[in-house]
């Protein structure tokens, strides 16, 4: 069992210490993603790989994360369930919000990314901007009825692959830490094997673009705000400081050859986290895939939770900037390109292991010979399509928030919302947690 | 005696300075933790009494001399300690709740001696 009510006494006491007295409550049924943690380490097992190292907690609280610990050669994996609900939630807005949005124009602020800031805010005890961006969440939703989508139909199943992914990615790196020769051998045949060719075909067909590329998104999402409050933009680019964007030195730019190359050498973690980026998605789609959906479909919604989970360190990073000021310009984009690089990888081992599956469906006879080809070729485009799609809508919605900043909130803080009596009272109060979560569950 | 639960996280490579806190408070156990970031940071899980209050304090304030900061985490609810504003919330709040750790003991202590 991986209920916190069983976990060790000192684990418990860490949870209940991290996360709340009452965070042993599940409000998720987990059935299905208990199973598949079991396949997952079945299958290290019979693989040879060590698995008695590694423990799931579960637990449900505001703090919306993955933690691992590493303690006297133990991980213990800690899956908080407020993640599944923010899985929810962004799932809503791209699958039913974006493609109603003309694709020309910067989506405004709405209320989900509000309700996600007042997520970050609160996880890291910032309670009065905590309670400002609850305000402004609901102050949007009590205008916006959540819109219907197909999506509800499968909603609980996406949420559960997503979260399956997020435990396999750290279960990796638990292996990583323990056991890398073994599977970075395997992952680095596939990298020389089937990566490279990939990779350098994308650097013959898109030769490298020298234009920082936050100077102009910048610029709309200013102009946007200052029509969204009726102000002079000159009063908007003040406030922000348009200078500090045009002072960014252009960043060495690498081919995407390159910059792998350097990520899985050298000592920084981002290689790790593509390695295991790698194997969760392996992983998920071939357990997942081979149970409850198509394991096409599965990639996918892997990649949807990879990019939600780059969304949510986006948010969370400039939460932190809010109050240490420590995100310089300079960091942020350090950080988008980990995201940037990690995101092209993903979507390049999402095509190989997409080609794994169709000569799995050949050798269980579900495809024949003569139609190898076709359907192949089918599946491809179909993934790359839908990998591409998922893409743009990541680029669309969350980037003009990332490009706003911290900027664009302490704007609307400072204009939008007063920090009257009313925040003082929600901020001090011991059911703020609530507010923030109905924020997110509401969408 | 009553004591709580809290939880200290501090940058890894100041893993050491966990070892300075133990003084003022019960260490359970210190590891490394890593967030859905990717940061990993040195954690320790301790039991704090009302008598190590002022160690702790002590520990906290000298962490903001040394603009080194801390975080600190009590029954769910986190607390930033980069400066002393910050550590007069956190001591603020250790003490209510030991206050009230304290007052439910005695109240259960009454009402079972009925």
């Amino acid at each position: 069992m991986i209920e916190v009510g069983l976990a060790p006494d000192a684990i418990a006491r860490y949870l209940r210490a991290t996360r709340g007295v009452d965070s042993e409550y599940l409000s998720r049924d987990v059935t299905a993603l208990e199973t598949f943690y079991v396949d997952v380490l079945e299958s290290l097992y019979n693989s040879g790989l060590n698995i008695h190292h590694i423990k799931l907690y579960l637990v449900d609280s505001v703090r919306s994360d993955i933690e691992t610990l590493h303690h006297n050669g133990c991980c213990q994996i800690i899956f908080d369930q407020g993640m599944m609900d923010i899985f929810d939630m962004l799932n809503h807005v791209f699958l039913t919000e974006f493609p109603a949005t003309d694709p020309d124009s910067l989506p405004p602020p709405q209320f989900w990314a509000h309700a996600l800031f007042a997520n970050r805010f609160l996880a890291r005890g910032q309670r009065v901007e905590a309670s400002i961006q609850a305000a402004i969440a609901n102050n949007y939703s009590s205008v916006n009825e959540r819109p219907d989508s197909p999506y509800l139909q499968h909603g609980d199943l996406w949420v559960t692959v997503q979260s399956g992914y997020a435990i396999a990615h750290e279960i990796a790196h638990c292996h990583l830490d323990d056991e890398s020769t073994t599977l970075a051998r395997t992952i680095a045949n596939d990298f020389e094997n089937k990566m490279l060719p990939l990779v350098r075909r994308h650097d013959e067909e898109n030769p490298v673009d020298l234009t920082p590329p936050h100077l102009h998104l910048a610029r709309n999402v200013n102009a946007d705000l200052a029509r969204k409050f009726n102000l002079d933009l000159s009063t908007v680019l003040e406030h922000f400081g348009e200078k500090d964007w045009e002072m960014i030195p252009q960043r060495r730019a690498r081919t995407l050859e390159e910059q792998l190359d350097v990520l899985l050498h050298d000592d920084s973690n981002v290689g790790e986290e593509i390695l295991c980026d790698y194997w969760a998605m392996l992983f998920t789609s071939r357990i997942m895939g081979s149970s409850i959906i198509h394991p096409d479909e599965a990639l996918v919604i892997c990649f949807a939770a990879f990019l939600f989970q780059s969304a949510i360190r986006y948010f969370e990073a400039q939460a932190a900037s809010f109050s240490d000021d420590y995100l310089s310009l300079e960091t942020m984009l350090d950080e988008t390109d980990e995201v940037n690089i990690r995101t092209q990888f993903f979507m390049f081992s999402a095509q190989i292991i997409g080609d794994m599956h169709i000569l799995h469906d050949y050798d269980l006879g579900l495809i024949s010979g003569d139609d190898l080809a076709v359907t192949g070729r089918q599946r491809r485009e179909l993934l790359a399509e839908n990998l591409n799609s998922l893409n743009k809508a990541y680029y669309k919605i969350v980037e003009p928030i990332v490009a706003q900043g911290i900027a664009g909130q302490t704007f609307l803080m400072a204009h939008a919302i007063p920090a009257d009596d009313v925040i003082r009272k929600i901020a001090s109060s011991s059911t703020l947690a609530d507010v923030v979560r109905d924020c997110v569950k509401n969408y | 005696m009553e004591k709580l639960d809290l939880v200290i996280a501090v940058p890894s490579q100041d893993r050491d300075a966990l070892d300075d806190v133990a003084s003022s408070v019960n260490q359970l156990f210190v590891t490394e933790s890593r967030s859905l970031d990717g940061e990993t940071v040195a954690t320790a899980l301790v039991s704090i009494y009302v008598t190590g209050i002022p160690l702790f304090r002590a520990w906290l304030n000298a962490r903001v001399a040394e603009r080194k900061g801390c975080k600190v985490t009590i029954g769910g609810d986190v607390y930033q300690g980069y400066s002393a504003d910050d550590v007069v919330k956190i001591i603020d709040n250790i003490e209510s709740k030991l206050e009230i750790e304290h007052k439910n003991k005695k109240g259960n202590r009454k009402s079972g001696s009925k």
